[in-house]
């Protein structure tokens, strides 16, 4: 009798640091979707999956990833057919490099997922600041030195931004919070079949950030109690907070376990706390 | 001309312990030229660097495929052939273990083994598996040459303060502790005459993808890592205390760790890294992370 080998749909051991937060937000998203078809694009990145995984994968550059999913997700509309078009890239490609061409196709409502997952700096070429690089953080760019302590700007709101375009669906989401996280991932496979949906990530990077692998989870944990990265959706334009904090800590709570925060002085802690505040108000103003 | 190659794993120093032998040999008055290799260049994945030791500059920078000196600076690589490949008997093998026959079982011959607990050391001086100055120290030892003045001056003049004190405690017990070993070979055994002058070329044509285009079908290419030898300590589950809730099973970022059928949730440790994830965010605390080395001696 022949034996009928599974191959299991993406590798059991990918090449990934220990305690990676993309590993474990790469392989929810690809268990939440297995009973789907569909179509995975990758970019330059620790994310590029083409080898990894046995759906189609489709290798592209940093630039032309929503428009060659476009393509190809126009191409399985005029079939007939309802295959979800998952793109999968880091903050630096996404809000950096391609955010015009994301923009692009968010305005023209095409039928994509796009998942960000958010290291807050280019971890994969060797931890080089982004545009969602927090206040007061060390990146190699941004050394910390007689001349210059860590970054000086505020992070891009870009899932904002995004949203802000009124598409089908945008959502933030944090690994910590598991069910939220995967009940997300439904809602935006649905939303993606009849426009544009995208999410946006928080995967620690215990290489980049200089932390312990092991409290990746309590990071993530740490970032939605604080109010420095708040859970919400939005569905054309109405938000909503999905997990309501009751008593945020202070920041310090969550930049205290990270070594790429421990130059910060206190002036620069308050400026950081009194972003993170208006950040959260200017949220709770669009969620009405 | 000595061809020195070194095999480690990804975040243990190999590259920064590779610079500070050559400034050890510069200081001693001779030459040695280090390259490393980059790979998947992540933590925990396997790591190669090559040096050229010789009196005169060194101006060849191919990697070395018969090395003289071979430095292991993790246990789990004294296990893999793809180490030993192509050592040359009679040669001078540096390794990071406590029994000499884990080495010797491989097939190899050299005249000299160094064995140096370096893990162990590596726990105590710095608190986790760094131990590319403490293999620095072992290797001193094996090799005349290179004075351990040459290599600690190496270490202040080039390395940041605040690892000197640590490096140079390392270095030193590393020196101190290592075991020698000698054997007598019988037999001439000579090098094949060097790369360059066999007009062979150092960098051999990549292999073909097995797909031009980029659609292709992906049940056939799909790629494991071996990624259960990456790591340090492994979750281990006292059943006791366990109250088969499976939130380890939902953290673990490989994802491995499943339900058995008598109900515990176990981690696949083919596959796990040992990040640890699963016993911090265990509520009952039943997951505790164990030194790799302990299984190692049983």
């Amino acid at each position: 009798m022949e034996m009928e080998q599974k191959i299991p749909m993406m590798s059991p051991g990918l090449p990934m640091c220990a305690g990676c937060g993309m590993e474990l937000v790469v392989r929810v998203l690809y268990d939440e979707l297995k009973n789907d078809e569909f179509i995975s694009f990758g970019g330059p990145g620790c994310a590029l999956l083409t080898t990894k995984v046995s759906v189609p994968c489709y290798g592209t550059l940093f630039t032309n990833m929503a428009p060659s999913a476009s393509g190809v997700s126009r191409e399985l509309r005029r079939q007939g057919k309802d295959t979800v078009c998952l793109c999968i890239g880091g903050d630096g490609m996404f809000s950096d490099i391609a955010f015009g061409n994301l923009s692009a196709a968010a305005e023209r409502g095409e039928h994509l997922l796009v998942v960000c997952y958010d290291n807050e700096a280019y971890m994969n070429t060797g931890i080089q600041r982004s545009s969602r690089t927090p206040e007061g953080a060390w990146t190699n760019t941004t050394p910390v030195g007689p001349r210059s302590i860590g970054k000086k700007k505020q992070q891009k709101p870009f899932s904002l931004l995004l949203a802000e375009h009124n598409v089908a669906y945008v959502a933030t989401c944090s690994p910590a919070h598991m069910q939220d996280f995967r009940k997300k991932i439904r809602a935006a496979r649905d939303a993606s079949r009849e426009g544009f949906a995208f999410l946006h990530v928080l995967a620690p990077c215990p290489t980049g950030w200089k932390s312990k692998p092991e409290i990746m989870i309590r990071q993530c944990r740490d970032a939605v109690n604080t109010n420095y990265f708040p859970l919400w959706e939005s569905r054309y334009g109405a938000y909503h907070i999905t997990v309501n904090v009751k008593e945020p800590k202070p920041v310090t709570e969550f930049t205290k376990t990270q070594k790429r925060f421990s130059h910060l002085s206190e002036e620069q802690i308050r400026q950081l706390q009194e972003d993170v505040d208006l950040n959260f108000e200017h949220l709770k103003k669009l969620c009405g | 001309m000595k061809e020195l190659r070194m095999h480690g794993k990804g975040g243990q120093g190999i590259v920064v312990g590779g610079e500070t032998l050559s400034n050890a040999f510069l200081n001693a008055g001779k030459f040695l030229a280090v390259m490393p290799s980059y790979g998947v260049e992540r933590r925990g994945s396997d790591v190669t660097a090559f040096g050229r030791l010789s009196d005169e500059p060194v101006r060849e920078n191919c990697m070395c495929y018969e090395p003289d000196y071979l430095v292991i600076f993790d246990p789990s690589q004294l296990k893999k052939p793809a180490t030993y490949k192509g050592f040359v008997p009679g040669g001078v093998i540096v390794a990071c273990g406590t029994d000499p026959e884990e080495v010797l079982s491989m097939g190899v011959k050299p005249s000299k083994l160094v064995m140096v607990d370096g893990i162990r050391i590596a726990y105590e001086v710095t608190g986790n598996n760094l131990t590319n100055m403490i293999m620095c120290g072992a290797f001193c030892r094996a090799v005349p040459e290179l004075p351990m003045e040459a290599l600690l001056k190496a270490i202040e003049e080039n390395l940041p303060k605040n690892f000197q004190k640590t490096s140079i405690l390392g270095a030193q017990r590393g020196h101190d502790e290592a075991v020698v070993y000698t054997y007598e070979i019988h037999g001439e055994h000579s090098k094949k005459a060097p790369a360059w002058t066999r007009h062979v070329l150092a960098c051999r044509e990549p292999e073909k993808p097995r797909y031009e285009a980029p659609w292709g079908n992906g049940a056939e290419k799909i790629v494991t890592v071996d990624t259960g030898t990456w790591k340090v300590v492994r979750p281990v589950l006292t059943e006791e205390s366990c109250i088969r809730c499976g939130i380890c099973a939902t953290y673990c970022p490989i994802q491995c760790i499943r339900k058995g059928e008598d109900g515990y949730f176990r981690a696949d440790l083919d596959y796990c890294k040992g990040c640890g994830v699963c016993a911090y965010e265990c509520p009952k605390k039943a997951l505790t992370m164990v030194q790799e080395s302990e299984f190692r001696k049983a």
